[in-house]
Parts: C-alpha cells; sequence; structure tokens
C-alpha cells in the first residue's frame, strides 16, 4: 500500500469512528513519534465560565474545565506541548483585583509550556507583567520586541527548544505594534521591531543551527487584514523554517486551520481558537523517521 | 477525547509534505487538527484538578467585590454596528457623568467600539462585574476641546470602522466608510466651529487609530470611565428608575447594492 493510499484509509475509518480518538494508525509504524500541541489564545482573565445569562458565550469556557481536558489528553498520549498566544490577561474583575497573578498560577497548574505577550498583557504596564512572572513556571517567549531599556530585560526568552521523545522542537513568539494599541506609559520603553525578520532570524537559528525538526511560532500578530498590516497570512508566506502558526489577537473561530506555503514552497499551518478559553487547539504532529522513499506528495485533506 | 458530546467543529487530516526537505532526522508525516469546545459536558471528565482550590479564595474576593446589583435595566445591553444598546448606554453615561463633574454642558461623548470588552449583557440586574467586564480597562474620562475639522476626521474614523458608540446629542450617516449628515446638538456640523467631547484618555491619546488626537490638549476628569458608568447607574437607582438602553437611529447607513 502506497502512503497516499494509507494514509487515505486511515481518514476514513477516522470518520467512521466520528473522528473521536484520533485513531491513526501511522502510529503503528516504527519510530513515529505524535506530538500534540494543545493551543489556547485570548484567554483574558476567564477564569470562570461565562454566566448563564443569555448571553452567546454562556456557559462556555473555564480553567477548571480546561484543565480536566488537557490532563485527560495527557492521560492518553505521552508527549504533549501546551501553549498560549498571548493576551492573558484583562477582561475580569479577576485581572483589576489580583493583577494576573490567579491567571498565571492556573497557567502554571496546567502545565503550560510556554507562552508569547499579548498587547493587553502591558495593561498593568511593563512593571505588572514583571510582577506576575514570578508565578509562571513557564517563559514568555517573544523575539520582536526589544526590551533592553525596561525591567522586562532578561526576562523575556526569544525562542524556547523542547525535545520530546526524539523530536527537538522549537518554539518562538512575536508580537504586534505596541504604538496606538497600548498606551505609550504602560509599554514604556519596550521597542517594536519587524516581526517577519525577527521571527525569520530565529526560525533559522532553530532550524538550522540547534536542529530542531519542527518549529511553532506563537504569535500575537492577528490572523488576517485587508490592509498591509502584518499578519499571521502575511508572515506564514514571508516565512522560512517555520512549520506552524498559533495565533491570537483577532479573537478568530477559525473554522479549520488554513495551510499555506511560505517562500521556500513549504506548507506553514495557521491556526486560531477564538478567545476566553471557549475553545481548546489540538494538533496533533506525526514525526517518522526520515527516510527519502518515505516522503510524500503533498496531500491536504479536510474531514468534516 | 472520547465522548462523542466534545467533538470538534473541525477536525482536519492534513499530509505534509516535506519532499525537498529530507536533510532533518525526523520529518513531519502527517497533522491532525480539532478544537475542543469548552461546555459543561466536560465538566465531570478524567479528575478533579487542583484548580478549584487555587480558584476559590480568589473568586471568594471577586463576588464579594462584584455580586453587588447596581441598576435594573429594562433591556439587554448589546454591542453592535453602527449602533447598539451598550454603546448607546455607555456613551450617554459618561456624557452625563462628566457633565456633572464639570458643571458645563458637553457638546457629545464617543467611545471606540472595541473598548466595549463583552458583547451582551442580559437585561435585569446590572452588577458591578458588568461594568468591569463591558469596560475592564483602567482609563480615564477626559474632555477635549477639538476644532470642526478634527470634529469631522473624528466622525469619518469612525464611520470608516463601521460605526462607534456615540451620545444621543450627536447623529450622523455612513456612506462608503464617510461620515455625512453630522448633527450636533441639533446643529449641522460647522467646520469652523469647536466641540467639547467627552471620550477615553486611550482615545485621546491616540489609541484606537485615534493619532490625529494624539498630543492636542485635554481635560482630565480624574475618574476611570468605568466609574463614571458606575456612577451613573447608581443615580438611576438612587432615583428609583431603571436603565432604559436602546437603538435609536443615532447611526444611519446607506445601503449601496
Amino acid at each position: 500500500m502506497n502512503r497516499r493510499k494509507f494514509l487515505r484509509q486511515t481518514g476514513k475509518t477516522a470518520a467512521l469512528l466520528g473522528l473521536s480518538a484520533l485513531p491513526y494508525d501511522i502510529m503503528a509504524l516504527p519510530e513515529t513519534t505524535r506530538i500534540t500541541i494543545l493551543h489556547t489564545n485570548d484567554v483574558h482573565s476567564r477564569i470562570d465560565p461565562f454566566p448563564m445569562d443569555g448571553s452567546r458565550n454562556e456557559g462556555l469556557g473555564g480553567a477548571e474545565r480546561r484543565a480536566r481536558v488537557i490532563n485527560e489528553i495527557r492521560s492518553e498520549v505521552e508527549h504533549v506541548l501546551l501553549l498560549d498566544s498571548g493576551d492573558i490577561f484583562q477582561g475580569t474583575p479577576y485581572f483589576n483585583m489580583f493583577g494576573g497573578e490567579i491567571e498565571m498560577k492556573l497557567m502554571s497548574a496546567m502545565g503550560y509550556d510556554a507562552a508569547t505577550i499579548g498587547n493587553h498583557d502591558f495593561d498593568a504596564g511593563v512593571d505588572g507583567l514583571v510582577k506576575q512572572l514570578p508565578h509562571a513556571n513557564f517563559p514568555l517567549i517573544n523575539c520582536n520586541y526589544d526590551f533592553s531599556d525596561t525591567a522586562l530585560h532578561d526576562k523575556i526568552l526569544p525562542h524556547k527548544i523542547v525535545t520530546k521523545g526524539s523530536v527537538k522542537i522549537g518554539i518562538l513568539g512575536v508580537g504586534i505594534e505596541l504604538d496606538g494599541l497600548v498606551p505609550d506609559a504602560w509599554y514604556g520603553n519596550t521597542k517594536y521591531q519587524d516581526p517577519v525578520s525577527h521571527a525569520n532570524q530565529t526560525a533559522a537559528y532553530l532550524k538550522q543551527v540547534a536542529k530542531c525538526n519542527y518549529v511553532i511560532c506563537l504569535s500575537h500578530l492577528g490572523y488576517r487584514y485587508e490592509d498591509d498590516q502584518v499578519d499571521d497570512r502575511k508572515l506564514a508566506k514571508s516565512s522560512r523554517h517555520i512549520d506552524l502558526i498559533l495565533g491570537g489577537h483577532t479573537h478568530t473561530f477559525m473554522d479549520a486551520p488554513e495551510v499555506l506555503a511560505n517562500l521556500d514552497n513549504q506548507p506553514v499551518t495557521i491556526n486560531q481558537v477564538g478567545w476566553a478559553g471557549i475553545l481548546l487547539g489540538r494538533i496533533d504532529v506525526f514525526f517518522e523517521r526520515n527516510r527519502k522513499d518515505r516522503c510524500i506528495t503533498c496531500e491536504n485533506r479536510w474531514i468534516k | 477525547m472520547k465522548k462523542k458530546g466534545l467533538r470538534s467543529l473541525c477536525l482536519t487530516l492534513v499530509v505534509m509534505s516535506l519532499a525537498t526537505a529530507c536533510t532533518s532526522v525526523m520529518h513531519v508525516a502527517a497533522e491532525g487538527t480539532e478544537t475542543i469546545r469548552m461546555t459543561s459536558r466536560v465538566d465531570r471528565m478524567g479528575e478533579e484538578t487542583s484548580l478549584p482550590s487555587l480558584i476559590a479564595p480568589y473568586r471568594d474576593s471577586v463576588d464579594a467585590e462584584m455580586n453587588e446589583v447596581l441598576a435594573i435595566s429594562t433591556a439587554p445591553l448589546v454591542k453592535e454596528k453602527p449602533e447598539g444598546t451598550m454603546g448607546n448606554w455607555v456613551a450617554d453615561a459618561t456624557l452625563h457623568q462628566a457633565e456633572l463633574l464639570l458643571n458645563e454642558q458637553v457638546d457629545f461623548s464617543i467611545c471606540n467600539y472595541s473598548g466595549m470588552r463583552v458583547d451582551r449583557v442580559a437585561e435585569g440586574e446590572i452588577t458591578r462585574r458588568y461594568m468591569f467586564e463591558i469596560m475592564p480597562f483602567d482609563n480615564f474620562l477626559v474632555l477635549i476641546e477639538l476644532d470642526g475639522t478634527t470634529t469631522k476626521k473624528l466622525f469619518d474614523h469612525m464611520a470608516a470602522s463601521g460605526g462607534w458608540p456615540i451620545s444621543n446629542t450627536v447623529s450622523y450617516t455612513i456612506d462608503n466608510g464617510k461620515a455625512l449628515d453630522i448633527q450636533i446638538k441639533g446643529k449641522s456640523l460647522d467646520p469652523g466651529g469647536s466641540y467639547s467631547v467627552v471620550m477615553s484618555d486611550y482615545v485621546a491619546n491616540g489609541g484606537s487609530g485615534c493619532d490625529f488626537l494624539k498630543g492636542l490638549p485635554h481635560e482630565a476628569l480624574n475618574v476611570y470611565y468605568r466609574d463614571a458608568m458606575i456612577k451613573e447607574a447608581q443615580m438611576i437607582s438612587e432615583k428609583g428608575q431603571k436603565m432604559t438602553p436602546r437603538v435609536e437611529g443615532r447611526v444611519k447607513v446607506v445601503a449601496h447594492e
């Protein structure tokens, strides 16, 4: 059976099973490693589910719920990465009253591996963000803000490398232009730099120097703008060495991830899961030991 | 995910090609994605976590401060373009509170659309919590004096983004993203005139794309934008009245085929 046919049949099987257990038979192949990437964005201090008050999102979301789902997935698969694309803060009185402390504690308890910084994460100022970092046991990652003249100097990582099984994964982060979006006094001397060139430089380092097998970009740029403001789609098309962009900022509920070709005509997957912790994104990536005859032709399959 | 009720909005199996990038040891063979909705169906999934005990003391404090009912609203507060009940109420409330603080008449009040952070609050009891969720930012209420030309720019900016909340002292029509027929206190906008406008310091300092306001002098009213809303709701209650948010044609849109 050739690979293409194999995958098609796997897809069919998955559909028959209601797609419930992600029963990819590919796992039966030797030397295959599955990495399960779970992700959120723009949770905006939504600790509790939305109240049952007739609002559009009533009864949805909630950190405790998310923790249960994450734990359940952790019990089913070996390699989980848990990531957030920024705007952790601001939106409920939890932030007004405690400045982000409980948000960081809960993300730490859930085992987040990394998060990037959204514009609203500056809402208590640079100092307010610094103050909450001791409550986080995971790093905040960004490569296009220059924090050298701020209290965040040395506290934000440009990237993080995680090894899961035999797979090495590089994680980088990019943030949105702050001028006009965040009051000057709040971001202080933080300098915004071009996210595309900085993401590409960091990704090149991760792929070529650090020999990562897969590079994830946590982005708070936004999914799509009609004008020339940089967004995840423009970043994907202008990128090299990035495999996956987990986005935020625009609160976009995507029906399905989008796959675009990068400068080297390689696929970049973009995903974003709305806001407020209403959704948890899950992307399972299957890696196999390289054999030239196993390299497959490109086929995107959407199963609904 | 085993329970059928948890099924995703989508599930995709994406077969990735790395035909030209076979230099690394491990390469991507496939990607499968799914989105999991956080509904009450997952509440009993798996085992209890440490989160409830972590959250409890914080929630108790929040509840103690935020569950206070400020007023009763006769209609839902809905965030909508070009005009919604939430925005109308917020703009009128801040205008009224600014006038009380200044002890003088103000021409109009605006709020940036993205400054309101929830889509809908049901009619009935409006708690302090809802005011925080509508307006979570610690922005201040300010008064700014604009010349006629800058006022026109402001209306065009609001029109271009489909309509921002404005007080009942003004109205205009959006035509192809431009503001037409701008009426301020019953009179057409005078390009040579001058207008007093209430807004948040965030917008006055150029936020939400209002860079044309940046650097203009404004008067700080030393009250949080949100606190002005809270005060208005409390004053309505004290008078034995109810909040009556409504849409009344402050912003009209010309339909084009």
